[in-house]
């Protein structure tokens, strides 16, 4: 086929190839898919970790892109800066985030935080949910790295669950946690990716991940309790997915989705402890101790000063107008040149999102950090050994994960400046009927993160191909992203590598296998029930069609 | 003093970091200034970091 060929997409404005496209054969189609099947081999057959898999994948894209797709070295060096501002607008909440749960492992917040749930309820099913579910979101909310796990997992088995059990519930728990957590990271990156304004992709996660509420709530009360227990917790799971989801729905309709994961959570808490005022839900409360000394409410408050100064500076930030234009005046944007590969794929001259980096997620971390230490110490809770221990774990944890990162996302920027993207896109397209596709984005998302184990990098690897297949599709573009968000969610915390780190904390290392087992049971019913409502709802959306 | 393995392990990664950072600049400079010498030098290098991350991580 010669000649000009163009189609417009609302995500991407006008594509246009100008001299000689690749032709949508099987055979390019294939060639597109090269780096993601690459990812996905080394994974599952060769056992490769996620970091490694993703360097192979940055190796076959280039060299598809250079024989293929008429890629040049100068879209190669395009791609990698792009991939750079794309990556470090995200790192910077990452980094920040890392460094707020070294200082809270630090000071002993999550242990703190651990022995002062059962406090609050003496019910089992209570306990359950509020360690399970809740717990382990708010922690997800405030950083993850497969923290939440291993902080509530341990406290379970302490309780008497079986540990296989344990790391189920408390990772079907936190499912929905990741997109917004770690100042919603992962949305970020699907922003950036798509350059779909959140604001347009918020309304429908925070309802597609509600949906999600009460499945959650339900099997870990039925793990932990039997059907007996879910009767008995019923209205409880009931209220608080209420709450939880209305919350998540009001503050991502508002535009504060880097705190959609600790508001909801916290708000869930706060629903379960009023319910235990409630003659069913009561029960004999007992004192917690912490060696051999009983925790009191002021000890464990200073505690969770990280965290309360992050919500309180997030929130800040973010609600005080005045404060917020201030900070706001200071941005950062680059503008890209219009690139043109060999074979005639046009990428538009476009600028990089724009950056505040005095508001940005990472300063409010960043800010939180610097000021807990200083009420930390000032209290006594860190020595003068904290900042280097500190750092030290920062650092050991940041550089492989950062490297995957720039990894992964010039694997997705070099696919898209040569159109690979764009073929992939448009085969899926041809094949799959506008009915079905809906279904299937969520498990898309669940792949792209059990394998690389992030929900960012599943949406950096497949964001721009679902926002550019739903165009071609003419479905509802926020609608089939939300629907990636959430499967990329709920994959991310199946994933090998998080799992290793729980199966660790509760004595089952090396037994991996058995409990991914036990959990895609579990765990792939709410993403079932997210991919029945995304189709139902695109459905509705097409009138039908 | 000779250092463990892992601290190796943890700079070689920090080294693989900054070249991934800063050599895409180093090329985008070069490509656009006409100096293919140090277009093809500072790929290679780009590329030969990202094969270490295959063979060695």
């Amino acid at each position: 086929m010669v000649g000009r060929f163009w189609f417009t997409s609302p995500v991407f404005g006008t594509i246009t190839y100008n001299k000689t496209p690749m032709e949508l054969t099987l055979g390019s189609w294939l060639l597109s898919f090269l780096p993601i099947l690459t990812v996905i081999i080394l994974m599952l057959l060769f056992k490769w970790g996620a970091l490694r898999a993703s360097a192979m994948s940055w190796l076959v894209a280039v060299a598809v892109s250079l024989i293929a797709f008429g890629g040049s070295w100068l879209i190669l060096a395009w791609s990698q800066v792009k991939a750079l501002v794309l990556a470090a607008n995200l790192l910077a909440i990452v980094w920040g985030a890392l460094l707020l749960y070294s200082l809270a492992s630090e000071a002993g917040t999550l242990r703190a935080i651990g022995l002062s749930i059962p406090r609050l309820s003496s019910d089992r099913s209570i306990q359950l949910l509020l360690i399970a579910w809740l717990l382990t979101s708010f922690l997800q909310g405030m950083g993850g790295f497969g923290v939440a796990v291993a902080v509530c997992a341990p406290i379970l088995v302490g309780m008497g669950y079986d540990p296989i059990l344990s790391i189920v519930m408390t990772t079907i728990g936190h499912a929905w946690a990741v997109s917004f957590g770690g100042m919603a990271s992962a949305f970020e990156s699907l922003i950036a990716v798509t350059h779909v304004s959140g604001m347009l992709i918020a309304p429908y996660s925070a309802i597609l991940f509600a949906i999600s509420f009460v499945p959650t709530g339900v099997i870990i009360t039925l793990l932990g309790s039997g059907w007996k227990g879910v009767r008995h917790a019923f209205p409880a799971i009931l209220a608080v997915s209420f709450t939880t989801g209305a919350s998540l729905y009001l503050l991502n309709t508002n535009g504060f989705w880097s705190l959609s994961t600790i508001g909801p959570s916290l708000v869930g808490i706060a629903t379960l402890v009023l319910l235990t005022r409630l003659p069913g839900y009561q029960g004999t409360k007992i004192a917690i101790l912490n060696g051999n000394q009983e925790m009191n409410t002021w000890n464990v408050l200073v505690r969770l000063t990280p965290y309360i100064l992050l919500v309180a500076i997030g929130f800040a930030v973010a609600l005080i107008k005045p404060l917020n234009t201030l900070l706001n005046r200071v941005s950062i944007s680059f503008p890209y040149p219009e690139i043109t590969s060999g074979l005639g794929f046009v990428t538009p001259a476009e600028s990089s999102p724009v950056i505040h980096p005095l508001s940005h997620p990472g300063m409010v971390l960043l800010v939180s950090v610097l000021l807990s230490y200083i009420v930390l110490r000032h209290e006594g809770m860190l020595n003068k050994n904290s900042p280097r221990r500190i750092l030290s774990l920062t650092m050991h944890n940041l550089v492989d994960a950062s490297l995957g990162m720039i990894v992964m996302a010039g694997v997705s920027t070099t696919m898209t400046h040569v159109g690979m993207t764009s073929t992939l896109a448009r085969g899926i397209a041809e094949t799959v009927s506008k009915v079905i596709y809906p279904a299937l984005v969520p498990f898309v998302g669940v792949i792209g993160a059990f394998l690389t184990g992030t929900n960012n990098n599943s949406n950096i690897l497949f964001g721009a191909l679902q926002a550019e297949a739903a165009s071609l599709l003419k479905l509802n573009i926020p609608l089939i992203l939300a629907a990636q968000q959430a499967g990329g969610s709920m994959g991310s915390v199946m994933s090998p590598t998080k799992l290793i780190v729980g199966c660790i904390t509760v004595g089952l290392g090396g037994q991996e296998g058995k409990v991914l087992r036990k959990l895609i049971g579990y765990g792939l019913i709410p993403i079932t029930i997210i991919a029945i409502a995304t189709a139902i709802w695109s459905w509705l959306l097409n009138g039908g069609a | 003093m000779s250092l463990s393995k892992g601290s190796k392990k943890f700079r070689i990664s920090m080294l693989i970091l900054i070249i991934e950072v800063l050599l895409p600049l180093v090329l985008l400079y070069a490509l656009n200034h006409n100096y293919p010498m140090l277009g093809r030098i500072t790929s290679a290098i780009l590329v030969l970091g990202i094969i270490y991350l295959v063979v060695f991580k």
